[in-house]
């Protein structure tokens, strides 16, 4: 089988964000694959722990990034943080056409392993995630173009650097990386 | 700003006394109808406006991906085809092979460039000879079975923005809005299939209204300026301070690249003009008062919705007294 082909990220490319429909509570088994990665730091260890025993071991391999010591199964690969960083890119990759991907850990963690993952060639409907912890929220605003953090609970917010409200819309852009606010005047 | 002061070239909106919403396309004939290219007596104000927001406001009002310029190219000369073909008297372009030199007779001015060489002029193709014209562009292209927004030089559109609309597909621009019919039935798959068939050479068009209160531009980047304003409206300003706004919609298949135009003429009339033709006072009377409460909140215009139609209600009145 071919590997996946390597694909320049385009404007319109999948991003990781809260809503995504790749955000998932647990995995589950995608049952028209044949070929299934698996990649977790070690807070998102426990769930590919209790995922794991849903495939054939000899359809899977998990990287198990951060973890030193022995490998939590068979086809584990313990990788240092440092190690996977440089390697991300060719893991991903060398993947046959056809690999589900499951990813597993903090935000950040996740966010790279998924735009690479999309530059690799791999659709959303290829890939899950379990997030450990908080997810990253943005809101734009309109009046300056700018990006600021917020919390999932926010409906509104103030642009850090204007200053103006922000009513905080489910209108969300991947090319501005965040949801619009629209802008009021407090009263 | 300005209003449209030659009532046979405002497109008035609607075609029967009840509201009915509809998507309204129809097929544009091979006449006067089909040119992207309109001109009106307030065409230099129109152009001058643009211009001078174009230029407060870049990123605002132009927006698009550096991999546009083949897309451009062919738009500039689907602008200039159109231009030249139907007012020769206004506008000449003369071709030394790809040397082009275009001349605005009413502006008195030249733009030359080599065609096909962006590095031959100093804005972008689009961004260039759009400023010479009043409409808005707006460029979608095909792509993973969808339509993308690539190129937009956008002046006088309601709730859009360039800026923000950047990038996303037909569906995504849609999201925050309503986009059914009447009857409750998703109509954006259906438009993005009706545009996905579009012939080259065999333009379409569609009509949209909303109702201005006070201040012009009504974009997402203002809307802590203009939301405040349009509670002004009362009954007895309603005439002056309202506007019809009318976005005549065209769509275009650009064949080399793939993509739909967008091509917006927007008009604007206030509500006192309407007496000026007594059918359209009355019409729009009977079809304001007849919006379904969720389109008028959608359009914005929920807050000064009833100030104008009593404002239109009595005009009507005055109407019935004088006939």
């Amino acid at each position: 089988m071919k590997g996946k082909v390597k694909k320049m990220s385009l404007y319109n490319s999948p991003r990781l964000y809260d809503q995504s429909k790749t955000i998932v509570e647990s995995f589950s088994v995608n049952e028209s694959k044949r070929h299934f990665l698996l990649i977790a730091d070690q807070d998102g260890i426990e769930k590919v722990r209790g995922f794991l025993p849903s495939l054939s071991q000899d359809t899977y391999h998990f990287y198990s990034v951060g973890d030193t010591e022995c490998a939590l199964a068979l086809n584990t690969t313990p990788i240092s943080q440092q190690d996977f960083e440089m390697k991300r890119s060719e893991i991903l990759s060398k993947q046959k056409v056809g690999t589900q991907l499951y990813i597993a850990g903090k935000w950040k963690f996740a966010e790279k392993i998924f735009t690479e993952a999309v530059a690799s060639g791999f659709s959303e409907e290829e890939i899950q995630v379990c997030i450990q912890g908080p997810k990253e929220r943005y809101t734009y605003c309109p009046s300056c173009y700018t990006l600021s953090a917020i919390h999932p609970e926010d409906v509104e917010s103030q642009c850090p650097k204007c200053g103006v409200m922000l009513v905080i819309s489910k209108h969300y852009s991947r090319v501005r990386k965040g949801y619009l606010g629209y802008p009021y005047v407090k009263q | 700003m300005f209003k449209s002061t030659n009532l046979d070239q405002f497109v008035f909106p609607w075609k029967e006394d009840n509201y009915r919403y509809s998507n309204d396309l129809k097929r544009l004939n091979d006449d006067e109808s089909r040119y992207i290219i309109e001109i009106t007596p307030e065409y230099e104000v129109q152009v001058r406006e643009k211009r001078r927001l174009l230029d407060e406001q870049p990123e605002v009002r132009y927006q698009s991906f550096p991999h546009t310029m083949d897309m451009q190219w062919e738009l500039v000369e689907l602008i200039l085809e159109q231009a030249t073909e139907r007012y020769p008297q206004h506008f000449t372009v003369d071709k030394d092979g790809d040397h082009w030199t275009f001349t605005n007779h009413i502006l008195h001015e030249v733009e030359e460039f080599i065609f096909g060489d962006a590095s031959s002029i100093e804005r972008e193709p689009l961004d260039l000879i759009g400023r010479h014209f009043h409409n808005d562009f707006v460029l979608m292209a095909y792509r993973d079975h969808d339509l993308f927004l690539e190129v937009a030089q956008v002046s006088f559109a309601a709730l859009f923005s360039a800026n923000w609309n950047k990038g996303m597909s037909f569906t995504e621009i849609h999201g925050p809005v309503p986009f059914v019919s009447r009857t409750g039935v998703p109509l954006a798959e259906r438009v993005i299939k009706f545009l996905l068939g579009l012939e080259p050479g065999k333009p379409w068009t569609r009509v949209n209204w909303n109702l201005m209160a006070d201040r012009w531009d009504v974009n997402y980047e203002t809307m802590h300026i203009w939301e405040p304003q349009r509670e002004r409206v009362t009954v007895e300003n309603a005439g002056k301070l309202v506007r019809l706004r009318v976005e005549e919609q065209k769509f275009y298949r650009l064949p080399r690249a793939n993509a739909i135009l967008f091509n917006l003429n927007t008009m604007f009339l206030p509500l006192e003009d309407l007496k000026l033709r007594p059918e359209w006072l009355i019409r729009t009377y009977h079809n304001l008062s007849d919006i379904p409460p969720e389109m008028a909140a959608y359009k914005g215009i929920d807050v000064f919705l009833n100030q104008s139609v009593e404002y239109l209600k009595r005009e009507v009145e005055k109407l019935n007294v004088t006939q």
